[in-house]
């Protein structure tokens, strides 16, 4: 052919595949509107239904009956909305969609589609069994956690955090490093849901650990405001190798030590040579009073360090009198570092006050 | 004479569980689904008591929460918080703004009602 | 004899222009394929990844979102209503009036109740234009507007970063909208990989003609004007996709200066961004990528394709045209300052790929658009190629072009899909095609100019930007 030819059947190549991509578009556009519309319709006089079932004393047998009785095909459009209840109430009204839930088979078919070999099936089946909020679906969500997709780990730490018991806390420190990881944030949430039985596992973590796993022990002790860690959590503020793990201990020992903390935190405070672990313990020193304290801060406001001299003002306002004392002394002495610390801790301390909200937003440091 | 409550969530199904319940407990309902409507509710209605989500969008229920104690015409309402966030400082930064109770969701319908009752009758006294 | 070199030298140029549209096109497709593949992904991670889980999270890190503003009475409530808005759990929102010589200060007074604070400025990154005063504000919490004397976008941005309290720094335009949500997508990579994750950015979305109703853009429609409409499909095209495509194989480059989220410490570490460019945006995250190639440092920088920073675009020729001589003076002079990068395997993809093709297929694009098209006519009309030639070039130049961003727009609507109305997706059609035909070839030559002034060395310009505001519904609510 010559290669005028060419050149025309590529004219009409590209003026077709532009045409076949606005059809796609036309198409994708016209379904997905459809399919939007036809959810509404399905679900709209259910919605009343659902909600006269989660409201009711006694199981409304007619609701109950209508729901269960529902053709699959519409009964799949709100399955997973129905799923999503069980995340906003408990108590009776969760107790109903439960057994809703069962009549139609959700949870069998739930249970079956874990094993199934789409991702995607895998995890929402595990998000959907997590909201049921059964103890006995642990083991499976503990075992999904090794899953090859990381949607479907994600899902299954986060189910533990609904179901977890501490037997479920080995295996959820166990996916912050490696090669089948969760994110720690998630990690962290589902250990701090699963409470304060946690807290012996995560004692152990807490010097055996990896940098990872040590921090978000640390992080989720303080949480769950564990006082039998308190020992554990002070030897790693003093010892722990590294810096991001010794900031987090000292922050956790602050949220949940008692009066033998201040001891290390005032230590911590003095000597650590790491400024965020410093700044961490003056932070966490704003929760305790006495003598010893003002006077570490009233060191501390006069460091070089923007960090330090910073934290340590935000600190002195929250020990009453005292505090308010030696900022007052500092501010009257321009000549020095710390009078523009006491002074910016001061007014702001005033204009909290003022407004009537609390100072969280001082120091995000 | 009913009590007035208004119900302030911007996720539908809480809003209309809440509606329908408290309607059949024999309360007067109205509902809101963001900050600005809850707050133009208030101010209109006068209820005696506010269910408020902490994490509504554009205003939260701890700002509504707050400007409704800083008005005088609102400012004796009883204000009950809801929200998925279980925080100590946001249990604390809750209560610091005025909130009569705070409910964690997920949370049983029936224990909610009963806690309302429990407000409206302590301030009746 | 010389007649004969030269006509073999317009001859070699013009198939060597034909190639090199064949290139560029082709290049754009392989992105959007990449950009596919992200897209997929993340669209079916959707419903597993649920953003309620993170806004209850108390561990979700603090960020500090910094507006550099200068002479924007006309938005600046509304962008900072949007800002305060956001759906996060710990946010801060630091406004630097980089010494408006309008009212943006008063707007912001009277809308936000602002009080003087005297606040210590940390002093962690040198300053040019100083600091006068630090307000916050009686009704908003969280809210900073820091009064500094001018000394440009960078130089503000800079000061922000000082003040900053937060450990992640979100850096917007004064007149950018933030989705609602926008913040917990783009904080998602720094919560899966905490480790490694330095930076990350979002996508650019035109807001002109939408309605914006208690800070959030309700009404999604495009455009009335034709210029901003084809900006709609060139940034679908260049930034939804391109960016998204090249964050997927690793080698992202630029974060827009409208939407970017980075480590602060980083930030300290870098020493703020560069006031004497006029890049800054680029060329923080090519000091970025230095650092930690420096330091054998294992690092990512993201781009997440469904967060939206809505902005305003051009929508006259003038001020278009200066916005584009701007960019490519930018581009210029951050590929000069960082060229030890170019094809040094030191700097992985980054050097042997991202920064390679941003020098042939962007910054010196307008000079094979402008002369190779007229030397292709010269070429036609001294006969030395032929018509069929001609008709491969219109083909490929413009044809496949047309191709490309109507692809572009076929992948929005199977992903995204922000546009709902028939007419919007007529109009974004005839906008595929005047892009190419005619918006192109006009933006190649102010890109050209851009080039030019980079390399002559001559004063940057930055020009007015007539702000319209933006198109908001109903009466002023509280902030």
């Amino acid at each position: 052919m010559s290669f005028a030819a060419h050149s025309v059947i590529a004219l009409y190549a590209v003026a077709i595949v532009v045409m076949l991509l606005v059809i796609l578009m036309a198409v994708a556009r016209s379904v997905r509107l459809r399919r939007r519309t036809r959810t509404e319709r399905i679900a709209a006089p259910l919605r009343p239904m659902l909600i006269r079932l989660m409201a009711a004393d006694e199981i409304d047998e007619d609701a109950l009956e209508t729901l269960v009785r529902l053709p699959d095909s519409e009964w799949h459009a709100i399955e997973p909305r129905v799923f999503a209840l069980l995340d906003k109430v408990r108590g009776r009204a969760a107790e109903a969609i439960d057994g809703l839930l069962r009549s139609r088979g959700a949870v069998a078919r739930s249970l079956d589609e874990t094993t199934s070999r789409g991702a995607v099936k895998r995890a929402n089946a595990i998000v959907r069994l997590a909201s049921l909020r059964r103890r006995e679906y642990a083991g499976i969500f503990e075992r999904m956690l090794q899953d090859a997709d990381k949607d479907v780990r994600r899902a299954a730490a986060v189910g533990l955090g609904k179901v977890g018991r501490p037997e479920s806390v080995a295996p959820l420190l166990g996916c912050v490093t490696g090669r089948r990881t969760v994110s720690p944030l998630v990690i962290g949430d589902a250990l701090a849901r699963i409470g304060p039985g946690a807290a012996e596992t995560l004692a152990v973590m807490l010097k055996s650990g990896t940098l990872l796993q040590r921090k978000l022990a640390a992080e989720v002790l303080g949480r769950v405001g564990a006082t039998s860690a308190e020992t554990a959590l002070a030897g790693a503020a003093r010892t722990d190798p590294a810096e991001k793990v010794r900031a987090t201990a000292v922050e956790a020992l602050g949220k949940v030590g008692t009066w033998d903390a201040v001891d290390t935190l005032l230590d911590v405070a003095v000597a650590d040579p790491a400024v965020p672990v410093r700044c961490a313990a003056i932070m966490a020193l704003a929760e305790h009073s006495g003598t010893g304290v003002v006077a570490t801060l009233e060191r501390a406001l006069g460091d070089n360090d923007y960090d330090i001299a910073h934290v340590a003002a935000y600190a002195l306002t929250q020990l009453g009198l005292a505090g308010r004392d030696v900022l007052e002394r500092a501010a009257a002495r321009p000549e020095l570092s710390a009078a523009g610390h006491a002074t910016e801790a001061l007014a702001a301390a005033d204009l909290d006050e003022q407004l009537g909200r609390r100072a969280t937003r001082r120091v995000l440091v | 004479m009913a009590a007035t409550v208004l119900v302030a969530d911007d996720d539908p199904d809480i809003r209309d569980l809440l509606e329908f319940k408290l309607t059949h407990c024999g309360y007067k309902v109205h509902v809101a689904e963001d900050g600005p409507s809850a707050l133009a509710a208030a101010l209109e209605y006068k209820p005696d008591l506010a269910v408020l989500d902490i994490m509504m969008p554009v205003m939260s229920g701890l700002d509504v929460a707050r400007t409704l104690r800083e008005n005088h015409e609102t400012a004796a309402m009883s204000i009950l918080m809801l929200t998925a966030r279980a925080q100590e400082s946001d249990v604390a930064r809750g209560f610091g703004v005025g909130a009569d109770d705070y409910v964690l969701k997920p949370f049983s319908p029936r224990e909610l009602i009963s806690r309302i009752e429990a407000i409206l009758t302590r301030v009746a006294r | 004899m010389i007649r004969d070199s030269l006509v073999w030298l317009l001859t070699t140029f013009d198939w060597f222009v034909l190639i090199y549209f064949v290139a560029i096109n082709t290049s754009y497709l392989a992105l959007i394929v990449f950009a596919i593949f992200s897209f997929k992904d993340h669209l079916r991670r959707a419903p597993i990844a649920r953003l309620e889980d993170i806004y209850a999270n108390p561990l979700a890190p603090p960020v500090s979102v910094l507006m550099p503003a200068y002479n924007e009475e006309a938005g600046i409530v509304e962008s900072v209503r949007a800002m305060l808005a956001l759906r996060y759990p710990a946010l801060e929102v630091v406004v630097i009036d980089d010494g408006s010589s309008d009212g943006t200060l008063d707007r912001l007074d009277e809308v936000f109740d602002l009080v003087a604070v005297p606040r210590v400025q940390p002093g962690r990154i040198p300053l040019k234009g100083d600091v006068i005063t630090v307000f916050e504000s009686r009704l908003a919490d969280g809210l900073v507007v820091v009064q500094k004397r001018n000394g440009g976008r960078a130089d503000a941005l800079n000061v922000g970063i000082d003040f900053a309290r937060s450990e992640l720094i979100c850096m917007v335009d004064a007149d950018s909208i933030l989705d609602p949500d926008a913040l917990l997508h783009v904080v998602q990579p720094f919560l899966d990989d905490p480790e490694n994750v330095v930076g990350s950015g979002g996508v650019v979305r035109v807001v002109n003609d939408k309605t914006v109703k208690s800070g959030r853009v309700v009404d999604v429609h495009m455009p009335h004007k034709w210029l901003p409409r084809i900006q709609v499909v060139e940034y679908l095209r260049a930034f939804l996709l391109g960016r998204t495509g090249w964050s997927r194989i690793g080698t992202l480059m630029i974060v827009s200066g409208a939407f970017g989220l980075f480590r602060r410490d980083l930030l300290f570490e870098l020493g703020g961004l560069d006031t004497a460019t006029i890049g800054e945006d680029a060329e923080l995250v090519m000091r970025l990528h230095h650092l930690m190639r420096q330091q054998h440092r294992e690092y990512k920088i993201v781009f997440v394709s469904e967060p939206v920073s809505w902005t305003e675009v051009p929508d006259t020729n003038a001020v278009l045209a200066r916005q584009r001589r701007r960019w490519s003076r930018g581009l210029a002079e951050v590929l000069w300052k960082h060229r030890s990068v170019m094809l040094n395997p030191r700097y992985g993809r980054v050097g042997m790929l991202g920064a390679p093709y941003y020098l042939v297929f962007e910054l010196l694009a307008p000079i094979v658009e402008i002369f190779g098209v007229l030397a292709v006519v010269a070429g036609l009309w001294l006969g030395l190629v032929n018509i069929q030639f001609g008709i491969v070039f219109a083909l490929v130049a413009v044809g496949y072009a047309v191709l490309i961003s109507v692809t572009a727009l076929a992948v929005e609507e199977l992903s995204f899909h922000r546009y709902d109305d028939w007419a919007d997706l007529r109009i974004a059609l005839v906008a595929a095609v005047l892009e190419n035909f005619g918006y192109r070839q006009l933006t190649a030559v102010w890109r050209l100019q851009g080039l030019w002034a980079a390399l002559r060395g001559t004063a940057p310009e930055w020009g007015v930007m007539t702000r319209k505001g933006f198109n908001t519904a109903g009466a002023e609510a509280q902030p």
